[in-house]
Parts: C-alpha cells; sequence; structure tokens
C-alpha cells in the first residue's frame, strides 16, 4: 500500500513536471545565464533608449488586428484608419488632410468621373526582394473589393494593370473621394499573398514587421531598403493592453508613449509629461427627427418628442459643452459642432453658441409648459426620452449623465440606459445613443445624413431632406476633389436648408476628445495630423520621424 | 431520601449552543432583511450623478467614498447588493423546485425516468459551471433575463442528486412499505410520509443555494454579460473599480466587496444554523 | 478480475463520449439559439456606417447565418472529428493554434492551483479534523467560510491592488514581460506573472477539501482502532501517519479530482483581472464576440477535462483502496 503510494506520488510530480517543462519550451526555452536577461530586460529598453533610436508605445487592446496585418482585414483600412507602417500606400494625407503622393507619381480621373489612373514609382521593392509592380496594386485593390471583410469596396469594379507602372481604377459610380482610400489601402505582393499573410505580412514600407506575440505586442524594426526617407527610430514596439495597465506600464517606465484618458489625467508621473492630441473623435447624439410610428418589421421609427424641430434646436443649444468637456473629459476636449470639425470640410456656419434662456424661450414658444414635477408637456406628450450609451464605455456613460443634469434645467427628463451593441442600432431609430464618429473622409456626413433609398430616411436615426442629398450626391460626382469641399459645405448649410442649428439638427454633437498619452521626457514626437475615431495606430502614423533628444 | 447526590438542574435559561445558532441565524436574517429593504428604496439616488463631487474618499458625508460620476457609493452598494439579492433569491428558488421535482421524478417514476435524469444531471455538471453560465447568457441574449435563466438552470444538480437519494432511500424504509401495503395510494404516501421528512433538508438545500447564486449571478455580471453598467449591481460596481485602481481610488473596490462577502456568509450562515436546529443530529461539531 | 476491469472501464469510456457529444450538441444549439447579431458585436459601428449593402451580406455569410442549424453542426462535427477544430472567427487563425498557445498557459496556472489547494486544503483539514474544537479548529473552520464567502474575482482585485499597486512587487497583468522578445521570456518571468493569478485560485479552492477533509478525519477520529492506537499510546503523528492519512487520502482526491470543474470556473474570473491570456480569457471573448467553432471547441476541451478527472478518481478509487478491488469493481 505504501509503495502504491509513493509511486503514485512520483508519477504525479513526474507528469507535471513533464507539462512544465512543455509550457517552458512552447514559449521558447531559456537557459540559466538568460535569468540574468530578464531583469535586465526593462533596463534593456531603457538603455536602447539610450542608443536613441527606438521606441515602446502602449495601445488599446481592441488596436491590435486580431485578423492579421492585412489590409483586406482591416489593417490600416478598417474601422480606424491609419496608414500601414508595413505596407507603402499609393497617396497619404497630409497634416491638413490634402493629398500628396507616395508610391504613386501621379494620378488622374476620366471625366465621368468612373475611371482613375495611377501612374507609381519603379525603384520600389518588397522587403524580400521582389520588385513591386503595378500588378501588385492591382491584385491588392481586387482582393479587397473580394475579400474585405471591415471595409467597403463596393464601388470598384476591377483594378487593371496596365503596364509595370500604370493602374487602372474602374468604378461602379464616381466617386470624388477615392484618393482617401487610396491613402490607406497597403500594397501587398501578390507573389507572396496567402490566407496567412496577415500572420507574415511582406510590404515595401517602412518597418518590417519583427515579431508578433498574440494578445501582447508586436514589434517593428525599420525597413533598411525603403525607397523614401529612412526612419529616424530604428525599432518600434507596440504593446497591446488595457488603460490601467497602460498607466502601470508608464509607472513602470517601461513604456514611452503610454495612451491614457481623462480620468488619468491628473496623475503626475516622473519623467513623463502628459501630452494631448486635438482629434476628430468625437461624440454626439441622435434626435430622431420623424414622428413615431412601426415599421413593417414592427420596429419603432421616430420620436414624437424629438421629432418637434424647436426641442432640437433647445437642445442643441441648451448644452453648455464647455462645462462638459470640463467635468468628464478635465477640460482635455474641444466643442464639436458637427461631425467633421476643423476637417477641410467643415462649415463653421455649425457653431452655435450655448443660450440656456434662449432655448428655455424656444420651449415655451410652441407650447411645452412645465408640468407639476418641474417636466414639461405638450398635447399629452412628456418632455423626455432614453438616452442611450454603449455599456463598456464610461466616457459616453458620463457624457450622458452629464447630458442628464444639464437638460433637467430645460425641463426634460432624460433617463440613461447601458446598451450593447446589438441592439444599439435598431433602438437608435427611436431614441437616442451616444455615438462615436470621426474619420478623414467626407464619407461620415454622406453615411449620417443623406437618405437610404430603401427606408426613405437616413440609415442611423430618421431623418430626410432633399436639399441635404443634393448636394451631397453633386459632391461625390464631381470629379475635382478640393472643388468638392464646397459642396460638402453646402450640404451642411447653404444658407437656408441644412443640418445645422438654423436647419434641421437632427444630430447634436457634443465634444471632440483630445487622444491622451503619457510622453517620457526627451522623446520628440512628430507633428500629428488631427486624429480620427481610434486612440490606437494613429499616432505612430508618423513614428518614422520622431526622436530623442 | 438521605446521602443521594443531587445534581444541580441546568436553569431552562442557560446558555446553550442551540441559543447560540439561534442567535446567529436571527442575526443574519435581520441583516439580509435590512439591506434588501433598505436597497429597494435607493433606486433613485443610486443613480444620481453629481460631477462636483467626484472622488471623494470615505468621509462622514459619504461612508463609502464617491465614484467618478459623483455617486455615492454607500447607496450604491446597498442597491447592488439588493438587486443581486433578490436575483440570486429568486433565480435559486426556481432551480430548487426545479431540483425538488426532478429529483423526486427520478426517484419515483422507473428506471428509464432515473437514467435520463442522471444523465442530464453529469451532463451539466460536465461543462465547468462559469462556462456554462456564458453559454446560456449568449443564447438568451445577456442582460437581466439571461443572468435569471442561465443561474435557474445551471443550480439545480447538486439539490436534485440529493433529493433524489434521500427519496430512493425512503422508499426502502419501514414505515413506507408499511402504508403501501395497508393500500394507501402513491399520492397519499408521498404528500403525508415523504414531503414532510423531505421537506427541513429541501429548505436548508433552498437556502444554501443562495449564495452560490448570489456569487455567480456578480461573476457573469462582472464579466460583462449580466446587468448593463447604469444599474448598480455588485458585479458592475466591481468590475468597473478595476479601471480605477491604478488611480488609487481602493474604496470603490474594497467596501462593496466586503459588503458582499457579508451578505454570502450570512446566508451561509443562516443556512447551515437551520440545519442544525432542525436535524441536531447533523451538528457535527 | 482483469476482464471485469477492462469492460467496466470501456463502458465509462463509452459513457464518457456519449456525454461529450452531448455537450457539444447543446453548447452548439444554445450558440445558434442566440439573438446575438455578430455582425454588430465584431464589426466596429464607425465601420459598419461606412458598409454597403452587398457587404453586409457578404460578412453574414462569414459570420455562418442563414445556414440551417443542423447541417452547420453536421459539417462542424465531421470535421472535429478529423482533428480540424475549425477557423476561429474573431481571430481568424485556426482554433487549435489559437487554443495550443492559450491551452498551455492556462494549464501552468490551472495546475498550479490545483496542486497548491488540494495541498493546502488536505493539510489545514487534517490539522482541523484532529483538532477538534480547539481554537486552531474554529480558526480555520471560519477562514473556510470566508474564502467560501469571497467572490474569486474580487479576492483577484484585491491582490492586484495591494502586491501591484500599493507595494509593486508583482507585475500587473499579461503572461510575459512587456517589451521582451519571445526568446528573452525565461521560466522564471512566466513563474513571476503567474503568481498572483495562481495564488488567487489556489487561496479559493481550499476551502472545499479543506472542510470535507475535516469531516472525514472527525469520523476516522472517532472510530474503534483509533481509540485503541490512542490507548495504545500512539502520539498523534503517528495515529495521523498510519491510520488517519491514508482513509482521508481517498475521499480527498476524489473531491480534487471533482473540483476540476471548479477551478476552470475560477480561472476565467483571474484571467479576466490580471489580463492572462489563457483559455478563460478566450472563452469570454468568444462568447461576447459570438465566435463559434472556438467557444465549441473550449467547451469541449473543458468538458473533456472534467470527465477525464472524473475517470481518474474513479481508477484511482479502484488502486488505492484494494477493498474495492477483492470486492469486485463498482
Amino acid at each position: 500500500m505504501k509503495k502504491k503510494i509513493i509511486s503514485l506520488l512520483c508519477v504525479c510530480s513526474l507528469a507535471v513536471s513533464l507539462l512544465m517543462g512543455c509550457a517552458d519550451s512552447a514559449g521558447n526555452t531559456a537557459n540559466e545565464d538568460q535569468n540574468q536577461k530578464s531583469d535586465q530586460v526593462g533596463n534593456e529598453n531603457t538603455a536602447a533608449n539610450a542608443e536613441k533610436d527606438s521606441v515602446v508605445v502602449t495601445m488599446p487592446v481592441t488596436s491590435e488586428p486580431e485578423a492579421g496585418f492585412d489590409p483586406a482585414y482591416g489593417w490600416g483600412a478598417g474601422e480606424h484608419v491609419h496608414e500601414p507602417l508595413i505596407q507603402s500606400t499609393l497617396v497619404t494625407t497630409t497634416e491638413d488632410l490634402k493629398i500628396e503622393n507616395d508610391l504613386a507619381t501621379d494620378y488622374s480621373v476620366s471625366e465621368d468621373g468612373l475611371t482613375w489612373t495611377v501612374i507609381i514609382r519603379d525603384d520600389v521593392k518588397f522587403t524580400d526582394g521582389e520588385k513591386l509592380t503595378a500588378k501588385d496594386v492591382a491584385f491588392t485593390y481586387n482582393n479587397c473589393r473580394d475579400n474585405s471583410s471591415v471595409n467597403d469596396f463596393s464601388m470598384l469594379k476591377e483594378a487593371v494593370a496596365k503596364d509595370d507602372t500604370t493602374v487602372e481604377f474602374q468604378l461602379t459610380k464616381p466617386f470624388s473621394i477615392w484618393p482617401y482610400t487610396m491613402a490607406i489601402v497597403g500594397i501587398v505582393p501578390e507573389h507572396a499573398y496567402s490566407e496567412n499573410y496577415g500572420q507574415q505580412p511582406i510590404g515595401s514600407g517602412r518597418y518590417i514587421m519583427k515579431q508578433w506575440d498574440k494578445g501582447q505586442q508586436v514589434i517593428f524594426e525599420a525597413n533598411p531598403d525603403y525607397y523614401g526617407e529612412a526612419p529616424k527610430i530604428k525599432k518600434v514596439t507596440v504593446l497591446f493592453m488595457e488603460e490601467d495597465a497602460s498607466l502601470a506600464a508608464a509607472q513602470a517606465g517601461q513604456a514611452d508613449v503610454s495612451y491614457t484618458a481623462a480620468l488619468y489625467s491628473d496623475l503626475k508621473l516622473d519623467g513623463y509629461s502628459l501630452t494631448n492630441y486635438v482629434s476628430v473623435d468625437n461624440r454626439g447624439i441622435n434626435l430622431p427627427a420623424a414622428a413615431a410610428d412601426e415599421n413593417e418589421d414592427g420596429l419603432t421609427i421616430g420620436n414624437d418628442f424629438t421629432s418637434d424641430i424647436q426641442v432640437r434646436k433647445a437642445i442643441n443649444i441648451g448644452i453648455d459643452r464647455e462645462e462638459m468637456i470640463q467635468n468628464v473629459l478635465n477640460g482635455y476636449g474641444t466643442p464639436a459642432y458637427s461631425v467633421c470639425d476643423k476637417l477641410p470640410w467643415y462649415n463653421s456656419a455649425s457653431e452655435a453658441a450655448y443660450d440656456q434662456e434662449e432655448a428655455i424661450k424656444l420651449l415655451e414658444d410652441v407650447g411645452w409648459k412645465a408640468g407639476g414635477d418641474g417636466i414639461r408637456e405638450k398635447d399629452g406628450v412628456r418632455a423626455a426620452f432614453t438616452l442611450m450609451y454603449p455599456s463598456s464605455d464610461s466616457v459616453r456613460q458620463a457624457l450622458a449623465e452629464d447630458v442628464v443634469n444639464q437638460l433637467k434645467e430645460l425641463g426634460i427628463e432624460v433617463k440613461t440606459e447601458g446598451v450593447g451593441w446589438d441592439t444599439a442600432y435598431d433602438r437608435a431609430q427611436s431614441e437616442s445613443l451616444v455615438w462615436g464618429w470621426g474619420a478623414h473622409t467626407p464619407m461620415e456626413l454622406y453615411n449620417i445624413y443623406h437618405t437610404d433609398k430603401d427606408t426613405g430616411l437616413a440609415e442611423y436615426s430618421p431623418y430626410t431632406n432633399e436639399s441635404v442629398d443634393k448636394y451631397m450626391d453633386e459632391a461625390l460626382a464631381s470629379n475635382d476633389l478640393e472643388a468638392s469641399y464646397e459642396l460638402w459645405q453646402k450640404a451642411q448649410w447653404d444658407g437656408t436648408i441644412g443640418v445645422t442649428q438654423e436647419g434641421d439638427i437632427p444630430w447634436i454633437w457634443l465634444c471632440n476628445i483630445d487622444h491622451l498619452y503619457f510622453v517620457k521626457d526627451g522623446l520628440q514626437i512628430a507633428e500629428q495630423k488631427i486624429h480620427p475615431h481610434g486612440h490606437g495606430w494613429s499616432i505612430v502614423n508618423n513614428v518614422d520621424q520622431w526622436s530623442w533628444e | 431520601m438521605q446521602g443521594t447526590m443531587t445534581v444541580p438542574m441546568k436553569s431552562r435559561f442557560a446558555w446553550n449552543r442551540r441559543k447560540t445558532l439561534l442567535v446567529w441565524l436571527i442575526i443574519a436574517l435581520t441583516f439580509l432583511l435590512v439591506v434588501c429593504i433598505a436597497g429597494m428604496y435607493c433606486g433613485d439616488a443610486a443613480r444620481a450623478t453629481d460631477f462636483s463631487q467626484k472622488n471623494i474618499a470615505p468621509c462622514l458625508a459619504h461612508p463609502f467614498g464617491t465614484d467618478w460620476l459623483g455617486r455615492d457609493m454607500f447607496v450604491r452598494t446597498l442597491r447592488g447588493l439588493a438587486i443581486s439579492i433578490l436575483i440570486g433569491v429568486s433565480a435559486a428558488t426556481f432551480s430548487a423546485l426545479m431540483a425538488f421535482l426532478l429529483g423526486v421524478a427520478a426517484a419515483t417514476l422507473g428506471k428509464t425516468v432515473d437514467s435520463i435524469i442522471t444523465w442530464v444531471i453529469d451532463l451539466i455538471m460536465g461543462v465547468p459551471h462559469l462556462l456554462l453560465l456564458i453559454l446560456i447568457c449568449v443564447a438568451v441574449g445577456k442582460g437581466l433575463r439571461g443572468v435569471i435563466i442561465g443561474v435557474a438552470l445551471t443550480h439545480w444538480t447538486s439539490l436534485a442528486r440529493l433529493i433524489r437519494g434521500e427519496v430512493l432511500q425512503l422508499r426502502e424504509s419501514q414505515y413506507i412499505k408499511i402504508a403501501r401495503k395497508l393500500g394507501k395510494s402513491e399520492w397519499h404516501i408521498a404528500f403525508k410520509h415523504m414531503v414532510p421528512h423531505l421537506l427541513p433538508q429541501f429548505i436548508v438545500g433552498l437556502i444554501l443555494l443562495f449564495p452560490h447564486a448570489i456569487l455567480h449571478e456578480s461573476s457573469i455580471t462582472f464579466l460583462g454579460f449580466g446587468l448593463s453598467s447604469e444599474q448598480p449591481a455588485i458585479g458592475v460596481i466591481l468590475s468597473e473599480s478595476m479601471k480605477y485602481l491604478i488611480t488609487g481610488n481602493w474604496w470603490l473596490a474594497l467596501f462593496p466587496g466586503i459588503m458582499l462577502v457579508l451578505t454570502v456568509a450570512f446566508f451561509y450562515i443562516a443556512g447551515e444554523n437551520l440545519r442544525k436546529l432542525i436535524d441536531p443530529s447533523s451538528a457535527h461539531e | 478480475m482483469v476482464k471485469q476491469y477492462t469492460t467496466a472501464f470501456g463502458k465509462k469510456l463509452i459513457r464518457v463520449i456519449l456525454l461529450v457529444i452531448a455537450v457539444s450538441v447543446v453548447a452548439f444549439t444554445l450558440m445558434t439559439c442566440s439573438p446575438v447579431d455578430p455582425l454588430q458585436a465584431n464589426v466596429g459601428q464607425a465601420a459598419l456606417g461606412s458598409m454597403s449593402q452587398e457587404q453586409i451580406e457578404k460578412l453574414q455569410e462569414y459570420w455562418g447565418q442563414g445556414q440551417p442549424p443542423v447541417a452547420r453542426y453536421l459539417a462542424w462535427a465531421k470535421d472535429f472529428i478529423r482533428g480540424d477544430m475549425g477557423v476561429s472567427l474573431l481571430y481568424r487563425q485556426s482554433v487549435s493554434s489559437v487554443i495550443a498557445v492559450k491551452l498551455v498557459n492556462s494549464l501552468f496556472l490551472m495546475i498550479t492551483a490545483w496542486l497548491l489547494s488540494g495541498l493546502i486544503g488536505f493539510f489545514l483539514g487534517s490539522v482541523a479534523g484532529m483538532n477538534r474544537g480547539k481554537l486552531i479548529d474554529k480558526c480555520i473552520k471560519g477562514y473556510c467560510l470566508v474564502i467560501s464567502s469571497t467572490p474569486t474575482f474580487w479576492l483577484a482585485l484585491l491582490l492586484l491592488m495591494i502586491f501591484g499597486v500599493w507595494l509593486k512587487i508583482l507585475p500587473i497583468g499579461l503572461s510575459v514581460p512587456i517589451g521582451v522578445e519571445a526568446s528573452g521570456v525565461t521560466f522564471l518571468d512566466r513563474l513571476q506573472h503567474a503568481i498572483l493569478p495562481a495564488a488567487t485560485l489556489s487561496i479559493l479552492g481550499v476551502s472545499n477539501i479543506a472542510l470535507h477533509t475535516r469531516e472525514k478525519m472527525i469520523d476516522i477520529c472517532e472510530s474503534d482502532y483509533v481509540l485503541f492506537a490512542k490507548a495504545r499510546g500512539e502520539g498523534s503523528w503517528q495515529i495521523f501517519w498510519h491510520h488517519g492519512f491514508r482513509n482521508v487520502l481517498l475521499p480527498a482526491i476524489t473531491l480534487q479530482f471533482a473540483a476540476i470543474s471548479e477551478i476552470f470556473g475560477g480561472s476565467v474570473l483571474v484571467e479576466q483581472v490580471f489580463s492572462y491570456p489563457g483559455l478563460g480569457q478566450a472563452a469570454v471573448s468568444a462568447g461576447l464576440g459570438s465566435d463559434m467553432p472556438l467557444l465549441m471547441a473550449i467547451t469541449i476541451i473543458s468538458a473533456l477535462f472534467v470527465f477525464g478527472g472524473n475517470l481518474i478518481a474513479n481508477i484511482l478509487y479502484g488502486i488505492v483502496d484494494p477493498r474495492i478491488r477483492r470486492g469486485g469493481v463498482r
């Protein structure tokens, strides 16, 4: 009996040590003297920084391209647009969001707007030595058109390589903002593309992906054969972590650029300074602009309270945006009056000053009288609505709560509710939701305000206006990008009709959230373009131009 | 009689272990009732935000401190506990009823039913509890409904096994066999003999299910599958507090957690003491 | 006798296989019933906003909507049996590679916790049982009560707060140090990152086994042969070693194997708090994101673990207790 137990214990400990050994080898074995190395790793990073050409940057966990570094699956050309460091793009956007050439030496569009012709440089090689030709460009775009699961390429009919340096894009409809798409699609090599491309990407861009520890980090090294200006920073390590872990990394001195949020902005970290970048990452709420009705699927569309245009106007000027930014963002934000503040197609007529008395007057003038509990009513309709926010987002929750407090002073009762995205879209047709938008393309205006031909109303919140639609259609069909900006502006407000305070105001824009980072002293981050929605890759768009003092 | 030793009689009102158990039981139940009732009236106060009172450490005005939206943590915790208790109790009661029915059915309706039910029990116990809860929550759509249904559908297994074992034993006992020989119907036997015997164990088992249910409910809400974040459920409060640990707002996680531990512990104490009071032979001290 | 043994074992094995199949059917049915739209759950709001209808339909096909459920299940089962666990929709790689990495991380954690909680619980339970009624017994019982009332994630939070934030002596998350290349990660690093999660799981797993061991120990201490041993003058350590230990070992082992299920549940929560990339975290993301192949695979693997554990416990029963062997296999 004794022997049995002893042998049993021996077997158990053997099994356990075997498994531990497996765990170790699976994680790449290291021998004893590398124990020393691990202790010095933290120092190693800072020592490398002493060599002044590597940086460690933290990003939200959602920034990790889980499907790999493949443009077809969201790398660069996904929900959050940014420059794909590993690959090159045909053009890029400048600091003030105009277009400049990158791989392309020239591009032009036909009269009818359906054909774009691009000529590319002929001195570019992929990091495996093969030349980059127009065939690779055509392959990339056709591949995206067929397989892209996170972006819309339905306007592309076919990309054809006319010769080694000329590509022709045949579109299904005129699309004046095609250059903005060209700015974010990284070119992949046709000869080295497979399903696993995303795991082992080969590109011609400024950096090579050296190592990817899924769920934790990715390491980039500068491409020595890059055709443009050599990157100043030779090694970039990106860590994917939650906000609090990101802060801890900065506290431990292990990250050079650590993303953070307003709630941590009061903290003082030795050796770091808080830097904020203005963004167009905006938050706004939709107010259904149609009377309540049921559509054929039984879904309620419209809201009897917010369909009153005076109510919407009152709400727009009844919200003190500065106070909101102070309360919720600790001052790290700017008021937003449209979805595209500060972008080239913004119409400054959107701006509306805070005036609580005027707001109350607007409500009283049309008959919204305060009832016994301080909440207004008119014709049996109560001045109340539900404001939803995505449960996972505490900033939007705080914004919603602030709206509640502010609108109470106007006599409007707002109830907040945390929802998941699975129900939010449907419910936003009849209730308000706190949305987050902001991209480097005017397409957002189209998606938010343009009437959808199937339903007769805009897609995300019921609203329709023929004049606004007309301007936007003209803008897209135009073949001069710069001239189209004016048309987009007219769509917002052309002097008599629009979506601003004087117009229909179906969406109330609250604020643009500054992107905050703790940056280690001595690191010079290059001038940033205005950051779009999404806190992740935008900051390293120009990491090749950063430097250490 | 002379010369006999008299043993002093213990006074009827002397303190004994039974009284200790009773006192603890009453303390536990009082605490739970107070939390429940107080929590029910805190609904609006628990959600009121006040940005001028952000992030205040515990003090007299706010015994548990305030959070980043200026909400008073004491009121929020009370409300959250009340919600958790209600959800836990209702889901567990439903589960216990299922356990009772299925346990009795397994023991009395013949071999096939018995093997089917045992097989189902093995099936449910084969998947780790939390994983099964996640699956059910996903299947039903997250939120309050998902949590209640998930908890209700997964907690009956051990109680059912217990009841099944008890009933099987009972059926072999003398007095039941005699009753059957005397010609009493199955229903009569069931109601007059089996149920009174099972009831105490059932109630104890029921009460002991509550803490389990509450812990699982808060875990599932913590992971993000349960109630949405404007409701101050304890799981929500604790998962939000994770973000603020690093800013040093320790009170956001400490007090709600302690209250939750107290609540669950009191449920356990109530259940165990009730069991010992009802069935003194199980007081295996 | 060997024949009896093997037939009983064979029957048990068949039962396990049937149960696993049933588990997969149930898991699959639950997932298909889900009203969650994987598109809205996974494709971000702003991206969905810029898509056309054809695009959306293509995505729906990718996420498996629009096919009859039975066909999908059969297709999945066929592949699974051949060893192809499908492609994870969220991670866009084969499920086997996703799970391989995470399984190793989780195993490291779970086995450590399992061993520690078993040993400590056994030790505490024996001490409490042998010293029934004394102060140490009361302390251990009180400790077990508090432990079993504590939610796993709260204890994890507390430990994180104390050791990671205040004292800063242990890392606050992940499973490897920040910014280190894979070849530079040592066993010691992994150990360091696994300490807090493993400690949480171990502390919590103690109460169940401690209480049961205590009960059994008390039973044994009241038995006749122990009384006889005491009368003979055996000291308490000798009583424990010669009589208590073997008799209490068997129920303890059985219980410990049955606790595998609890450890897995606990690891889901602990991995979430410490951002430890293991199976539990994968299960939560798969659940939130409606990633059917991944969730199915994880469910089946965990079911296998649990059933396997029970099977091993049954076998051990037979090995360790000769009475069971001689009396015919149960």
